[in-house]
This record gives C-alpha cells, structure tokens and sequence, in this order.
C-alpha cells in the first residue's frame, strides 16, 4: 500500500535517477579501478616502456 | 631525481607514475563538462515526453550506452582479425580493452533498460528477441575475457579470445535488427538513417548523451589499454626473472 502510494507521488522519478546514479556511479568507479590499477603497475615498470610518457 | 626498487625492476619518479598523459588530461577535462552538460539537458532543460512523461530522460543515457557498447564490440572484432592475421600483440591489447568497456557498457544498456522498461511495460524484464539478445551479447563479452584471463601460454588464449571476439559481429547485428525481425515489446530505433522520432530539446540532449558518454569511452579505452600494457610488461619482466633465477640455480647445483 505504501509503496502505491510511493510510486503515485513520485511518478517515474525514481526510475530515473536510479538509471542515471547506475551509469554515472559506474562509469566513475570503473574509471577510478583503472586509474589506480595503472599507478600501481606504473611504479613496476621502467619509464622508456611507458610509451605514452 | 630519484630511484626506488620494486621487485626486480628499477622504478624512476621522472616518467609518468600513472597511465595519464597531457592528451587523456585535457581529454577528461573536456569529458567531465560534457558530462555536465548532459546532466543540465537531459535532467534539466529538456521537457517530458507526451507519452512516456519523465522516463523519457532514461533515454538519454541508455541509447549512448547502447550504441557504445556495438563500438566496443567492433573494435575488439577489428583487433581480433588484426591478431590473428599478423600476430599484432598491440591490437590484440586493443581487442581486450575494447571488451572490457563495451562490457561495462552492455551491462549499463541492460541495466537502464530495466530501470526504462519497469515505469513503461510494468515489469523489469521481459524475455522478448531485443533484451534477450542484449543478454547473450553480454555473456558473450563475459566469454571473450574469460577466455583472455585463461591460466594458458599467451599464444593460446589470446587466439581463442581473438576467435570469441570475431563471433560478436553477428551479434551485434542479431540485436540491432531483433526489433524489425521479431515482434517485441522494445520501441523500434528512435534514430536510424530516415530521421529521428523526437526533436528540439529532446534531440539536442540525446545528441548531447552521444558525445559525452563516447568521450568516456574514449578516455576509458585508452586508459584500459594501457593498464594492459603494462601488465604485459610486469608480466613478462617476471618470466625473465624467474627463468635468470632458474639458471643461477642450474650454476649453483
């Protein structure tokens, strides 16, 4: 009954944000994985091998 | 300037000490205002849809995704024929980072689906010829890294993930014309070459959607690709120990 009565006063609203916190959350902690992933690889590997330096 | 040992390998603080450069700097500064951008017209500025009232702005994020993830799957294809045709250990680092992200990107498609499809159809999930499609071409992504990740010879897995790889092509294709084959619940594109379904705002903030989220895929690839890189190279500076540390070993004995 409270989750109706949730759903008429909020509309689809909650659907949205949920997609939109699901794309933005994901999209930045993938990002923020493979950051600190290549920091810890880089401090392994001889700078003349980073060949993007 | 300073040296530090880590390993067997001599680390120096005067090369970049991360996969960033000056290029993916300015790349994801650009990237993060773009994505600002998005939010303002597609949360924002755009107006609701007549039909699908606020739900609509799911869109802006879920056809990106979408469209994104067929680009990844293109380039780990492109990379897997170059591999196997001239053996290119730099595309095949290409196809696996490609795979990662269009994986990322698959899963996010799947995902805001749902989230679109339970306001509009009233349900999550429907196992019609479009979702289910999506699924298989994400199980598919999940085989190809898979079989990349094997415990194998380098040779082996990278050509039977390069042979998985070829295989998401035609699936790509499969879910792209699932919604003209079949009869599904899934709205039929709402761009295609023939023009597109919406326009003024709404437009502008799917355009808007494209752009920003490509950029992140764009930053994403290079940055995943370099990880790889230098895995490949922590990898193989390990075997070239272990194997000088074998043969001191067969001096001493």
């Amino acid at each position: 009954m409270s989750g109706v009565l949730f759903a008429e006063a909020t509309g689809t609203w909650p659907y949205v944000a949920a997609a939109w916190v699901v794309v933005f959350g994901s999209m930045g902690a993938y990002a923020l994985v493979t950051v600190v992933r290549g920091r810890r690889l880089s401090k392994k590997v001889p700078p003349e091998k980073r060949r993007w330096s | 300037m300073t040296t530090e040992t880590v390993g067997s390998v001599e680390a120096s603080d005067s090369g970049p000490t991360s996969t960033g450069s000056r290029t993916t700097m300015i790349l994801g500064i650009i990237t993060l205002i773009s994505l600002g951008v998005l939010v303002l017209f597609g949360l924002i500025l755009s107006p609701a849809d007549a039909n699908q009232g606020e739900a609509v702005r799911i869109m802006y994020v879920h056809v990106p995704s979408a469209t994104l993830s067929y680009v990844g799957c293109f380039l780990t294809a492109i990379g897997s024929v170059v591999y196997l045709w001239r053996k290119s250990r730099w595309w095949e680092l290409v196809a696996y980072a490609g795979a990662e992200v269009a994986a990322l990107f698959t899963a996010l498609t799947l995902a805001t689906g749902m989230l679109w499809g339970r306001p509009t159809w009233g349900v999550f999930w429907v196992w019609d010829a479009r979702l289910t499609s999506e699924a298989m071409l994400m199980l598919l992504l999940l085989g190809y890294l898979a079989v990349r990740r094997l415990a194998a010879d380098y040779e082996v897995r990278a050509k039977r993930a390069a042979i998985v790889g070829l295989l998401l092509v035609p699936n790509v294709f499969i879910v792209r014309q699932s919604v003209q084959w079949w009869r599904t619940l899934h709205q039929t594109p709402t761009l295609s070459l023939s023009g597109a379904e919406i326009q003024g705002l709404m437009l502008f903030s799917l355009f808007t959607g494209f752009v920003s989220i490509t950029l992140v895929f764009i930053w994403m690839v290079i940055h995943r690709f370099r990880v790889a890189w230098l895995e490949e190279q922590v990898d193989a500076e390990g075997l070239d120990t272990a194997i000088a540390e074998r043969r001191a070993e067969g001096l001493v004995s």
